[in-house]
């Protein structure tokens, strides 16, 4: 009887552990799938020449003399949004890091330099489009 | 007495912390009426500025939640300082200890629902730190915070999932759904009392500092100095551990644990302290008697009590105007404000992106706490013109501009005090000591100074000094006038509320007039006034004389062409020259860009188009002319900086007036001016100024008992430096010459400071007691007329070449130049007095002008030029000789008739 009820209580706890692991992936599999359907990929601004840095929720546009580049403006630290500059700092203002307009780290506590983010230019429109 | 007794008794942290927790639900259900999850910060402000029931209501459920993390923590402590164990299952006890995480996560999400700046950096940190979890890292991140554009999930999560979960495991181990009524009352006051007193807080959107709600500073802090985030991960986790295993200890590991918590404890207390009162704008550490101080870290502490009796007037509170996501109580009762450019309309800035203040407090008082009546002095510029999303661009530089800095005015006023040994020092005028020189830049000179502030309302008069950006963009127009004297006279007048001054690029040369009607006077010369020493009583005021500052006598000589065109200072300054472009320089000449030949030009200029500009003069191109698409802008060939209102287009070149938006089409020079190579060195003014202001014989005293004036500190004091003027003149300017590192130009010169210094009445330990200085400054006469002078006025002029007035003659028997001046020689060196060298000299060897770079000609420039000046005295300056010479002087000499005489050298 006693090794009946081992065995039972074993069925049951290796059932919970696998439905839990079910559900887990169950759970991982929807958000998965619903962040890829949902978040945006794509973000169409208008290019300013004139303007050497301007910021966006997801990137910072950076014209440099002869050669326009996006950047992200997630913090490598901790993802705050990157939202001024100084002088040729990039600055985040939550933890104090610092990078410059080619995204490398001037400062930390960041480590990792800005991401160069992919992007398209319209001529015809003047419109900058970011993958993000 | 019964009531405190059972309150007493009763007490435990645990019942206040379930009475806190039991207000913080029920408010909350009633703050889900105004809340607006879709808009939530227009939402909270709306209730804040309107809705002052909500107000205390949203109040109520912050503080009772401030209150219940408070009172749990010390309730968690309170366990384990008791020695005794805590009886309760392990099941229950790891639920628990979960339960302080959600704790935080109910109250996290309760700060994140906010929707302000603050709020926007947290959800990307919490994202980010989530994210870090092995394996189901980003799942979790995404359940708990969903999309970073809707906070409908952790909506959801903070007044469902983590509620119930605290909800239940606090009836699990304590068995109870109520707190003891008593307890539940007296919780309930305090709260109500704090919550009336304590506006639950909110970024206001504009403050660049951004912190997290105050049991997250310390964590925020460790995260500054953590590299690797993920660290912090496992500092939780540490935690939750060492929480979850103390009552499971013998008695000796309990209490090294308990010890550990605790040092874990005072050093999370340390850490919250310095993050909260002492880091500032992007996390940088700032002291409490630093500049910005009070804004950057105590505006977070800013906060009102709630007013249930406003001073709105009736049927203007559901004014709906939404500014930058937000509420703003100021232009309920401002609503009627006329006089606003666009870029400064309040309903798209509201005021207090200006003005400051308590947006968000519905009194009056409470709303104008800590304003700023007057914005844009370089004080607060940072908080009123330099907020983020306005100039900090421009306001991070201001301070290198020279009407800022000074640097220029006080290195030369040190180097004639004998201060130091060169007048070209970059300095600054925030950095005046107390030496002679500077006690006299104090007491005469430093009033002129963008950073002097404006205290006062009231349109730019001929009086007025500084102001920051208002020195230059504010203007009164007719009815603001108009109110504001009104009020002057009647202070219960105002009508001057609704006018307001316009703040615009509308920058006339009244703005500059106050400051720069003295010293070089461009202002007044510009015009065509020249100031005399007569005193009021002696003129007659007309046409020929006219009044500055209610005392000053001005004749008028002659004003510049461009004045007679009806172009403005702002016409050819441009905003880099006049607003600083970060670099410093030493002196004006070096700080300015624009020259005559960058629109009077020959060759086929540089030009840049409309996308090739830099940003802000693109701005402000298109602000004041349109579209500006096709543009071709001309350019100045110092720093390739655009002229914005210059459009080159088919050949020809067009100018248009900033204020007034007049065209002109910009003429080429005159066929002389670039003819041969006799004068290619000669500046466009040393010809074309008809006439420059001088001084000579000035005497500077110290008056130790007269009645003076600190225009640093603005006091009064006893004591001050004092001018004795010689003499005022107005004629043609003499010549000198400028020295670069490739080059040199002939530009105009003037008397700037021949003067003696009484410096032993300043201090009998100086022992120079009396300085004389025979000092020379380089001119910008502004004083442009088309025709050029003739070639006497400067090969045959004593004063043109710096011998001062008096007799140059040449003799043509002893084939010699003479020179009798008309004043006598100072004794202090032996030259006229309003000479700049002896006749023949050179001054070789010593800084002789307010530059180191101005020299006078050299003995053999003015021997050439004296040369010249020989053949003038019988040929005219049509003459073939005189045209020929510019050609090839040479040729010309070696083609003289018998009868030609040169001078022998």
């Amino acid at each position: 009887m006693g090794k009946k009820r081992h065995s039972r209580r074993t069925f049951i706890k290796v059932g919970i552990a696998g439905v839990t692991l079910g559900a887990l992936v169950l759970w991982d599999k929807m958000v998965g799938k619903h962040k890829e359907i949902s978040q945006k990929k794509e973000i169409e601004v208008p290019l300013n020449p004139n303007q050497q840095v301007s910021f966006y929720d997801d990137f910072i546009v950076i014209n440099n003399e002869k050669e326009t580049h996006v950047l992200t403006s997630r913090c490598t630290h901790l993802g705050c949004k990157i939202n001024s500059y100084s002088g040729s700092d990039l600055l985040c203002p939550c933890h104090g890091s610092s990078f410059d307009f080619n995204g490398n780290v001037k400062k930390g506590p960041a480590l990792k330099p800005l991401e160069k983010l992919k992007f398209d230019f319209d001529e015809g429109s003047g419109n900058l489009t970011v993958k993000i | 007495m019964k009531f405190w007794k059972e309150i007493t008794n009763d007490f435990t942290y645990g019942q206040v912390s379930l009475a806190a927790f039991l207000i913080c639900g029920i408010s909350g259900v009633f703050l889900a009426i105004p809340y607006d999850v879709d808009n939530p910060l227009f939402s909270i402000t709306n209730i804040m500025v309107i809705n002052p029931a909500a107000s205390f209501i949203r109040n109520l459920h912050f503080w009772s939640a401030q209150v219940f993390l408070v009172f749990t923590l010390i309730h968690i402590w309170d366990h384990f300082n008791r020695k005794r164990d805590i009886q309760l299952k392990k099941s229950v006890w790891i639920r628990l200890t979960i339960g302080i995480i959600i704790m935080f996560l109910v109250m996290l999400t309760g700060f994140l629902l906010k929707g302000d700046a603050d709020t926007r950096q947290a959800w990307r940190i919490l994202n980010s730190l989530i994210n870090e979890i092995p394996i189901l890292g980003s799942a979790i991140a995404y359940s708990l915070l969903g999309n970073e554009d809707s906070l409908q999930l952790i909506y959801v999560h903070h007044i469902a999932t983590f509620t119930i979960f605290i909800a239940i495991i606090t009836f699990e181990h304590s068995r109870k759904i109520w707190s003891k009524s008593e307890i539940l009352f007296v919780t309930l006051i305090i709260t109500a009392v704090l919550s009336f007193i304590f506006t639950a807080p909110v970024h206001d959107g504009v403050n660049l500092t951004v912190k997290g709600p105050w049991y997250f500073v310390g964590f925020q802090e460790i995260l500054h100095w953590l590299t690797l985030p993920w660290i912090s991960l496992l500092i939780v986790i540490l935690f939750l551990v060492i929480i979850y295993i103390v009552p499971y200890f013998g008695t000796k590991s309990a209490t090294i644990s308990k010890r550990l918590l605790l040092i874990f404890t005072v050093f999370y207390i340390f850490l919250t302290i310095s993050g909260m009162f002492f880091r500032g704008e992007n996390w940088k550490w700032i002291w409490p008697w630093e500049k910005g101080y009070s804004y950057s870290v105590l505006g977070s502490f800013s906060t009102s009590s709630v007013r249930f009796l406003t001073d709105f007037p009736d049927g203007v509170m559901s004014s709906n105007a939404i500014i930058d996501g937000k509420k703003e109580s100021c232009v309920i009762c401002h609503s009627d404000v006329r006089g606003f450019s666009p870029s400064h309309n309040p309903k798209a800035i509201g005021c207090y992106s200006c003005h400051g203040g308590n947006p968000f407090d519905a009194d009056k008082d409470g709303a104008h706490k800590n304003m700023i009546l007057i914005p844009g002095n370089f004080l607060d510029a940072n908080r009123s013109c330099g907020t983020t999303n306005c100039h900090p661009d421009i306001t991070q530089r201001k301070e290198s501009n020279l009407m800022s800095n000074l640097s220029g005015m006080i290195s030369v006023d040190r180097f004639v005090f004998n201060e130091q040994d060169n007048p070209d020092i970059i300095t600054d005028v925030h950095h005046l000591g107390n030496s002679a020189a500077d006690e006299h830049l104090k007491n005469l000179c430093v009033k002129c100074h963008l950073d002097n502030p404006k205290t006062e309302t009231g349109p730019v008069t001929e009086k007025t000094r500084g102001g920051g950006c208002l020195a230059c963009h504010i203007n009164y127009d007719e009815f603001a006038t108009t109110a504001w004297l009104n009020h002057n006279v009647d202070e219960n007048d105002t009508s001057y509320l609704q006018f307001h001054p316009t703040i615009s690029m509308q920058v006339t040369n009244q703005h500059c007039f106050g400051c720069h009607s003295r010293s070089g006077r461009i202002s007044t010369n510009y015009e065509g006034w020249h100031e005399t020493t007569l005193g009021i009583d002696e003129v007659e005021l007309d046409s020929n004389y006219r009044l500055v500052e209610e005392s000053r006598v001005f004749k008028y000589i002659e004003e510049d062409i461009h004045h007679s065109l009806g172009l403005s200072c702002i016409d050819c300054h441009n905003s880099y020259e006049l607003m600083g472009d970060g670099n410093y320089y030493a002196h004006q000449e070096d700080q300015n860009t624009i020259s005559c030949q960058d629109c009077h030009f020959s060759h086929k200029p540089n030009t840049l188009g409309s996308e090739e500009i830099d940003n802000e003069s693109a701005i402000i191109a298109a602000l004041r002319f349109g579209d500006i698409t096709n543009k071709n802008f001309l350019v100045t060939k110092k720093r390739d900086i655009p002229l914005i209102n210059t459009d080159f287009d088919d050949d020809t070149a067009y100018f248009f007036s900033k204020n007034e938006g007049t065209t002109y089409v910009l003429s080429e020079p005159a066929e002389i001016c670039t003819k041969g190579k006799a004068h290619d060195k000669l500046s466009c003014s040393s010809c074309h100024s008809s006439w420059a202001p001088s001084c000579i014989g000035c005497h500077n005293e110290y008056e130790p008992y007269e009645p003076g004036y600190n225009m640093v500190t603005r006091l009064e004091k006893e004591g001050t430096w004092v001018e004795y003027v010689g003499e005022y003149n107005a004629g043609l300017p003499a010549l000198g010459v400028r020295s670069t590192d490739n080059d040199k130009e002939v530009i105009p010169v003037v008397p700037g400071m021949v003067l003696t210094i009484d410096v032993g009445s300043f201090s009998k330990e100086l022992h120079d007691s009396l300085i004389f200085h025979r000092l020379f400054a380089p001119s910008a006469p502004h004083t442009t007329v088309t025709k050029g002078r003739d070639c006497k006025s400067c090969h045959n002029s004593p004063v043109a070449l710096g011998y001062g007035k008096g007799e140059l003659s040449f003799n043509t028997d002893s084939k010699k130049w003479t020179f009798n001046s008309h004043y006598q020689n100072n004794p202090a060196d032996n030259i006229p007095e309003d000479a700049w060298i002896g006749f023949m000299d050179d001054r070789n060897g010593e800084i002789v002008s307010t530059r180191s770079n101005v020299h006078p000609f050299s003995i053999e420039t003015q021997q050439n030029i004296l040369t010249v000046g020989a053949c003038l005295t019988c040929h005219d300056d049509d003459s073939e000789v005189a045209q020929g010479s510019l050609i090839n002087f040479d040729s010309v000499v070696d083609n003289r008739i018998s009868k030609c005489i040169l001078p022998i050298w």
